[in-house]
């Protein structure tokens, strides 16, 4: 109960943070704004596959889930359908294969 | 204003998907991993970020401090000091909801294209109520569902990645370039081949430091 309190003020502080801060956007900090979101979506991606080592064949049928995912979105531009494709694609190579 | 309501919910049709099933999943993941049932729903309320959520409910079950929950948790979501960036002199209608409803989907739809004669504050207010709303919605169907159907589907977090990896695609069509993403991965490999305690933790300093000096001139 407590980390859920501890996780929601970090969360929130997070949140709140720029608006304590700054009144408008520094000229410095627009760069960082622009690229900083890219950066941190691979590492994000890497960690949570990385932390998926049950077993070996979890490393190819997390790749391929990706990839299906990848192919989808250039092919549907959608969302939706990528993401939901995508993980169809890999919760039944992991389930059923 | 029910005009308003009316656009922010077209607008929201793809995340009302998006979330709910997103938070089905944290719900029924949740109750498998054995916490309460009140647990999700609690988090859904007043943490109400996926990416956290999911995270939290893979490391309580392991010896954490509260200092350490407080960090990585800070840290993860470290990327949301900049999405405030955008917004500081445009919120002023019940400020703090907006301020504390700003996820990643939230903030790209009020990026969006707004037309003219919408009012732009309650239009704010509605896109992040109704996505609150789906994401607690969600978790508590999730949470019925596990209760109810004992389902053994393994690999539900994979719609995280797969978000993650749609996201991704998106910001290199914005950026056009790759700089970004081989920093986050640089600092990623130096940590994993490091075999940190926290990759996560110090990846996200690392590429930090990197990203500033790089961008420093």
């Amino acid at each position: 109960m407590i980390e859920i309190f501890i996780a929601s003020i970090a969360n929130f502080i997070t949140r709140i943070f720029p608006f304590i801060l700054f009144k408008r956007i520094p000229k410095k900090l627009k760069i960082f704004e622009l690229y900083f979101p890219a950066t941190i979506l691979i590492i994000l991606i890497l960690y949570i596959v990385a932390q998926n080592n049950t077993h070996t064949s979890i490393y190819i049928h997390q790749f391929i889930g990706i990839i299906a995912t990848i192919v989808l979105h250039l092919r549907f531009n959608y969302y939706l359908i990528s993401i939901f494709g995508g993980s169809f694609v890999y919760i039944y190579l992991v389930n059923f294969i | 204003m029910y005009k308003t309501f009316k656009y922010a919910f077209k607008t929201t049709i793809p995340i009302l998907f998006g979330y709910s099933f997103l938070s089905f999943s944290f719900g029924i993941l949740t109750i498998n991993l054995g916490f309460d049932w009140y647990i999700p729903i609690l988090m859904s309320v007043f943490i109400y970020s996926g990416a956290l959520q999911f995270l939290l409910v893979g490391i309580l079950t392991t010896n954490l401090t509260l200092i350490d929950i407080f960090v990585t948790s800070f840290l993860l979501n470290i990327r949301q000091i900049f999405y405030g960036l955008s917004f500081l002199d445009k919120f002023k209608k019940s400020k703090y909801y907006l301020i504390f409803a700003l996820t990643d989907e939230t903030y790209l739809l009020m990026n969006n294209n707004i037309s003219d004669n919408i009012d732009k504050q309650y239009y704010y207010f509605f896109v992040s109520l109704l996505n609150h709303i789906y994401w607690i919605s969600g978790t508590i169907i999730g949470v019925i569902f596990a209760h109810n159907i004992k389902l053994d589907i393994e690999g539900l977090d994979f719609i995280l990645v797969a978000l993650f990896i749609v996201l991704l695609m998106e910001q290199y069509k914005k950026l056009q370039v790759i700089f970004p993403f081989i920093i986050g991965i640089f600092s990623f490999v130096v940590m994993f081949i490091l075999e940190m305690n926290n990759i996560l933790l110090y990846s996200i300093l690392l590429s930090i430091v990197i990203l500033f000096l790089y961008k420093r001139d």
